[in-house]
């Protein structure tokens, strides 16, 4: 029993032992290399060095800009005072011809050619050239030069609402004024339409029915004569009276006449005044529909005038939120260059490692020796890490000074996830490293793969821009994956568990790649 | 006044003299008065340290420490795991070729067993499927009563292996290597301190011991190899060519040493192209020949089942051999003017026949070698037949 506990002890220890003499020989191997170990610890702090103060900063520099204009005028000069900040570099050429030759040469990154006497409104538009070879770049130089022209164009816009607005106005505040008087006409009009209306009835109530047998005239002739007759006076004695009366009468019948005639023109001047009441009503009418109009037109006036130039101008206004909030390249590079690092430091280190031991003429003897082979491929694997630790310790040292709080707020996070990448790319490493037989092949294949990883990334070409079943095996890329969840981590300071799908992956690969990485180093015995 | 020295802090002599002990060749006996002196001394600060460093000695030398009883018995106990190795009709066929046919042969324990053979008639591959490597196609192989593959990490433990490459870390300095296969056998640090040095001792390597392995001679490389096969105390010892590449007088070395190790107990089983060699120290020797095993006995057996005959080699002053030999009764006789060879059945009659003739012809002996044919001859008889077949 007791022999049998001791026994039990010593193979525990033993296991123990042989897994840190397995790690401090491969220690020991790569860093007695003095290139690899010099490789190994400066590498990735020249490359962070490099990056970070590259991609430290937000814009673009030093972009030459190629501008032509057979006449230059004020309009395009402004354009060009506004292009040649500290971003760009403007050279006036001195054809279209040398400035597209000169963008071809690579002399200028981009080629402005102004209409001659550039004027706005006028016909003509500013044409860029620029070289689509430089797939990365392009985009970014029309953007920025799109930015600075429509910032240019939007100030003109602004100018001419301007003018416009003021226009408005002036002719807002006329139409006040003719407004008071068409309304001044229109109480007159109505004024006016109350005196024909008395008028009317005056005139209406003007009785000139006359006839002269009204008076009675005849009849008293009548009656004279009947006096005659029965006097049997002599009618010559009433001669001057029969005269009279006669004359009378026909006085009378003028009259009649007269009246007949007056009353004929009073319902001429009523039939008149009426068509004039009319016309005056329907004037009234039609002043108040004036002066709804340009009233209705004056408040459209006022609402124009409120809206501002720039509204005009820029009728739909975006604001582009970034839902991360630094400032840098470097900030949003981070992620990437730290998984790019993390990749091809994996993938290079654990495969020649492997292909190394394998190369080495002790590999057969470890064959042969009681030890487990899950032991070596742990070793191989803690070997692997603690180098990549050691380089990630440098590189989040020196990110430290650059992101400070924003980084130590997820480093641990951060740091547990970059681990976990890094496992994903040591095992495929060493599974590379256990397929193929050679260490150039090795390279070769690691580097194959890096590329490949990278390329189909995004990091190059947007994912976008690939066909979609493409984009499917994309979004599985393991560098992908890495990139997003530390992105995810590092710039919108997610937890682990809203990291989903690609943190799941990326333990699924790790675990193929456990079992794929066992399975080799068996099938690798055959090649000794 | 303030003294330069009081400033140095003290530290134990004995620690500075450990701690500079791999530099003394570089700057001689330290003084340990106070550091100006080792600045003085051309110590080149840190460069020299890296310089070891890069070499491979960077500790100094650790003491041999106490190990406990109970891991000495249980130590013990696995050497004494011994016994025959009975290889029972043992084929190995990689895809459609086949190494190894039919292979049986018995190995008793303390002996030392040569398997001889043309390159590529499966030497490597029957020491590599004994060890465990590989797995055999058919058969077994039995140590000690148990199957070598259902018991092969107990079998592994008991096997020490040195292949035709040396089989070690060239970036690993000598100590560095045997502890760490040391290690993966399954020992203690302490057992390991225990061991390295009768190892060291043994394979002559004690002054070289920090020395990085490829920065080692030839003889070296194979003696290291060696050390790394032995560190776990196998009771049986492979070795595949364990002379190939050294130069006559590390043979000799060699040789001695596998000796040595025989003495020690341990079962040795070993190839060679070198029939001299394999005559010289085997007690058993196996021919194979196209992955089949035609031949297996000591060297004399082998030698007698190839010819009966007795070799006589003869050099005399006069040189007039055909006069001189006429009416003996041998079976064929060469010569090339200056000696001749007889191959005769009665070997010491015929012998005292020639002094008596040499005498009386007043002539003189020069040289006078009564022999069995060579291994080698019989190697070929062997094999040539086999190829007839």
């Amino acid at each position: 029993m007791k022999e049998r506990g001791v026994a039990n002890k010593i193979r525990n220890v033993t296991v123990v032992s042989a897994f840190f003499g397995l790690l401090k020989k491969n220690l020991k191997i790569i860093l007695r290399s003095r290139n690899s170990a010099m490789i190994i610890l400066l590498g990735p702090l020249i490359i962070i060095f490099l990056v970070g103060a590259a991609f430290n900063t937000s814009s673009l520099f030093n972009i030459k800009v190629g501008a032509f204009s057979s006449s230059y005028s004020e309009l395009a000069e402004s354009l060009i005072q506004e292009l040649g900040d500290k971003q760009f570099q403007v050279e006036k050429l001195g054809s279209q011809e040398e400035c597209i030759s000169k963008l071809k040469g690579n002399e200028v990154h981009v080629c402005a050619v102004f209409p001659p006497d550039l004027q706005v409104g006028s016909e003509g538009s500013i044409e860029f050239f620029v070289d689509n070879s430089k797939i990365n770049l392009v985009w970014i130089i029309i953007d920025s030069l799109s930015t600075k022209v429509s910032t240019k164009s939007s100030e003109l816009s602004i100018q001419l609402a301007n003018s416009l607005l003021d226009t408005l106005s002036e002719t807002d505040s006329k139409l006040g004024r003719e407004k008071s008087t068409i309304e001044s006409i229109s109480i007159s009009n109505e004024e006016l339409n109350k005196k024909f209306s008395e008028s009317l009835t005056s005139l209406d109530s003007l009785d000139l029915s006359f006839s002269v047998s009204l008076i009675g005239v005849d009849k008293i002739s009548n009656k004279l004569d009947d006096v005659i007759d029965s006097n049997n006076y002599n009618e010559s004695l009433f001669e001057t009276v029969n005269t009279a009366i006669r004359n009378s009468i026909d006085k009378a019948e003028d009259y009649e006449k007269t009246i007949n005639n007056t009353e004929a023109i009073k319902n001429q001047l009523i039939s008149y005044l009426t068509d004039a009441t009319g016309i005056l009503s329907e004037s009234k009418n039609k002043l108040k529909g004036v002066e709804g109009a340009i009233s209705e037109i004056s408040s459209d006036i006022s609402n124009a005038k409120s809206t501002s130039a720039e509204s005009i101008a820029t009728p739909i206004k975006t604001k582009i939120n970034p839902v991360a909030t630094e400032k840098t390249h470097l900030n949003f590079l981070f992620p990437t260059l730290v998984v790019l690092i993390v990749m091809f430091i994996g993938l290079l280190l654990s495969s020649i490692l492997v292909v190394r031991e394998k190369l080495s003429s002790a590999y057969f003897r470890n064959f042969i020796t009681p030890t487990k082979d899950w032991l070596f491929i742990l070793s191989d694997y803690v070997t692997n890490l603690i180098i990549i630790f050691i380089q990630l310790v440098i590189i989040f040292a020196v990110a430290l000074y650059f992101f400070k709080e924003s980084l130590l707020a997820v480093m641990i996070n951060s740091f547990i996830i970059v681990l976990l990448l890094s496992t994903l790319f040591i095992f495929l490493g060493m599974l590379i490293g256990y397929l193929f037989k050679s260490e150039e092949t090795v390279v070769l294949a690691t580097f194959s793969l890096g590329s490949l990883f990278l390329f189909f990334s995004g990091t190059i070409l947007p994912l976008e821009t690939l066909p979609e079943y493409i984009r499917g095996v994309a979004d599985l890329n393991p560098f992908v994956l890495g990139e997003g969840v530390l992105k995810k981590i590092m710039l919108f300071n997610l937890g682990f568990s809203e990291l989903g799908f690609a943190l799941q992956a990326v333990l699924i690969y790790i675990a193929i790649l456990v079992a794929g990485v066992y399975f080799a180093r068996r099938l690798s015995k055959r090649a000794i | 006044m303030l003294k330069y020295n009081s400033l140095i802090p003290k530290i134990p002599k004995e620690r500075l003299r450990q701690a500079f002990s791999p530099y003394k060749n570089i700057i001689g006996e330290v003084n340990l008065g106070s550091y100006k002196n080792i600045l003085s001394n051309k110590l080149g600060s840190y460069k020299d340290f890296l310089a070891n460093y890069w070499a491979g000695s960077e500790k100094p030398e650790k003491k041999r420490e106490k190990i406990s009883e109970e891991e000495l018995k249980l130590y013990d106990k696995y050497k004494k795991i011994t016994g025959e190795i009975k290889i029972n009709s043992l084929s190995k066929k990689f895809g459609n070729h086949e190494i190894l046919n039919n292979i049986n042969l018995s190995i008793p324990k303390g002996k030392i067993i040569g398997l001889v053979g043309v390159s590529g008639s499966g030497k490597t591959t029957l020491l590599k499927l004994i060890v465990g490597f590989y797995k055999p196609s058919k058969g077994n192989i039995v140590f000690n009563g148990k199957d070598t593959l259902k018991y092969n990490r107990e079998i592994r433990r008991s096997f020490g292996f040195g292949a035709q490459e040396n089989c070690f870390y060239d970036k690993l300095n000598v100590d560095e290597n045997i502890r760490y296969f040391g290690k993966l056998y399954g020992l203690t640090d302490d057992y390991i301190n225990y061991k390295v040095d009768d190892i060291l001792d043994l394979v002559d390597l004690k002054e070289s011991r920090k020395v990085l392995a490829n920065e080692l001679s030839t003889g070296m490389r194979r003696r290291l190899d060696i050390a790394c096969s032995l560190i776990h105390d196998p009771s049986v010892l492979i070795l595949d060519e364990p002379t190939e590449d050294l130069d006559p007088k590390l043979r000799k070395g060699m040789l001695h040493l596998i000796r040595k190790i025989n003495k020690e107990g341990k079962t040795v089983i070993m190839t060679s192209h070198l029939l001299g060699e394999i005559e010289q120290i085997c007690d058993v020797v196996g021919i194979i020949s196209e992955g089949k095993l035609i031949k297996i006995g000591s060297p004399e057996e082998l030698k007698r089942q190839y010819s009966k005959d007795f070799e006589i080699h003869l050099e005399t002053q006069s040189k007039n051999y055909k006069a001189l030999l006429r009416g003996l009764k041998y079976s064929k006789m060469t010569s090339n003017g200056k000696r001749a060879v007889l191959y005769v059945s009665n070997g010491e009659k015929i012998v005292k026949e020639i002094v008596g003739r040499v005498k009386r012809k007043k002539d003189k002996i020069v040289n006078l070698r009564l022999s069995r044919p060579s291994l080698s001859e019989a190697f070929e008889a062997f094999t040539k037949n086999i190829k007839h077949k």
